[in-house]
């Protein structure tokens, strides 16, 4: 849930970037961190384990500025992906405005992608919602590797896994090279800004 | 008024994010790496991870067994899949608690592999060079390994060497997870340890959630 301070003129929203372990979350927030650092004037936040994996989150606060008097202030967080930390995913799903859905487009991660959307609409089950009440943008990952001819599933069969009834905005990227990663980024902060508007005015 | 918040939002993101926008082709042929043998070695080293499982897992190791036949001819390739094989039967093995730098010499194994087997024009020294290479880092976590075991046991064998508490008391230190004289009494003790060390997690990722949320008010 956004926070709107209304005697500051503040407004502050939580993106999440969800998907499976390994499938390239840490690396959109690291892009734009390494892309924008000068620009956004913030620092990210990291906490990993010995194995480079994320332990408990990322999270990378960017400051939008001004808008119709209020000072917009977003929230970048990613959630571990291995499956163990699944308490931990809850934690940080909590009050999140915005989901960025992180899928891995290798071939022999189809079905940890499928699992992933499942866990994610369980975990925001828990919080009384749906994936439908929360603005949600596809980020399909790793387009990259194609190039080196690893075997990628194809974009309509991504689609048609993850999301046939969603119908969210969906982009090929690759966070490792950066194409798409701010594209997705710009989707889910103009979509959650959009849906929390009725709260601004 | 909508469209104009939007907008809004939109032209101050140009603002900051303004020097990227290159799309990916949504291709669905195979470039590069074509129907070479070691295409699908590749995508399970990649997919790799800490959350190992035993089927993916599985999968590596039973690609690396199908490439030794394949490439039985060939001595230098199949030096790489040999110290590749017993690193992933590791991980395989301890999961998580493998030694930090073995996914990485998983690796690093395999891009020296790639960079032998794809090139033409490397001689057959410079090859043997890169493994033997391999071979040293190998030997060295291999070294690592142990050392790090017997450091284990010897703080498990200090303790029980410590006085002895007290009849009813706790145990002033729980078994090694590796402890070979009872497997058991290992298995659960492991266990134990995994599932304390997940609750302390948790607490520290919540104690972090709260000191964000305090931060953010």
């Amino acid at each position: 849930m956004a926070i709107v301070n209304l005697k500051k003129g503040e407004v502050q929203a939580k993106i999440v970037y969800y998907g499976p372990g390994r499938g390239g979350k840490t690396t959109n927030l690291e892009y734009l961190y390494r892309k924008f650092h000068d620009r956004i004037k913030t620092e990210m936040v990291t906490i990993k384990t010995h194995g480079d994996r994320t332990l408990f989150f990322d999270f990378l606060p960017i400051e939008i500025g001004k808008i119709k008097g209020f000072d917009i202030r977003i929230q970048l967080y990613t959630v571990p992906g291995q499956v163990k930390y699944d308490a931990t995913r809850r934690l940080v799903l909590r009050g999140a405005d915005g989901i960025v859905f992180v899928a891995d487009s290798l071939v022999i991660r189809r079905k940890e992608n499928v699992l992933s959307l499942k866990n994610l609409a369980d975990n925001l089950a828990t919080y009384r919602k749906s994936l439908v009440d929360v603005p949600i943008v596809l980020q399909y990952n790793k387009r990259d590797l194609e190039e080196e001819g690893i075997p990628l599933l194809s974009l309509a069969t991504l689609e048609k896994d993850l999301n046939t009834q969603l119908k969210a905005p969906s982009f090929a990227a690759s966070a490792q090279e950066g194409p798409n990663v701010v594209k997705t980024m710009k989707k889910i902060i103009v979509m959650t800004m959009d849906s929390l508007r009725r709260d601004l005015m | 008024m909508r469209n104009d918040f939007k907008s809004q939002v939109e032209s101050r993101l140009d603002d900051l994010f303004h020097d990227e926008e290159e799309i990916v082709k949504p291709t669905e042929g195979l470039g590069g790496f074509g129907d070479h043998p070691l295409k699908t070695l590749k995508a399970r080293l990649l997919s790799v991870e800490w959350e190992i499982n035993d089927s993916s897992m599985e999968g590596l190791i039973n690609e690396l067994k199908s490439l030794e036949g394949f490439y039985q001819g060939d001595k230098v390739i199949l030096g790489f899949l040999r110290l590749l094989r017993p690193v992933a039967r590791y991980i395989k093995v301890r999961k998580g608690k493998s030694h930090p730098k073995a996914t990485g010499l998983l690796n690093s194994v395999y891009n020296s592999l790639e960079r032998v087997a794809v090139s033409k024009n490397m001689s057959r020294k410079e090859k043997e060079k890169i493994l033997l290479q391999e071979m040293e880092k190998f030997k060295k976590l291999k070294e690592d390994v142990i050392r790090r075991r017997e450091e284990k046991k010897e703080v498990v064998e200090d303790a029980a060497a410590a006085p002895q508490p007290k009849s009813g008391a706790a145990p002033a230190q729980e078994p090694a997870p590796d402890s070979a004289t009872k497997p058991s009494q290992g298995v659960s003790a492991s266990a134990v340890e995994e599932i304390k060390e997940l609750i302390r997690e948790e607490f520290r990722a919540l104690r972090e959630e709260v000191r964000h949320w305090r931060d953010s008010r």
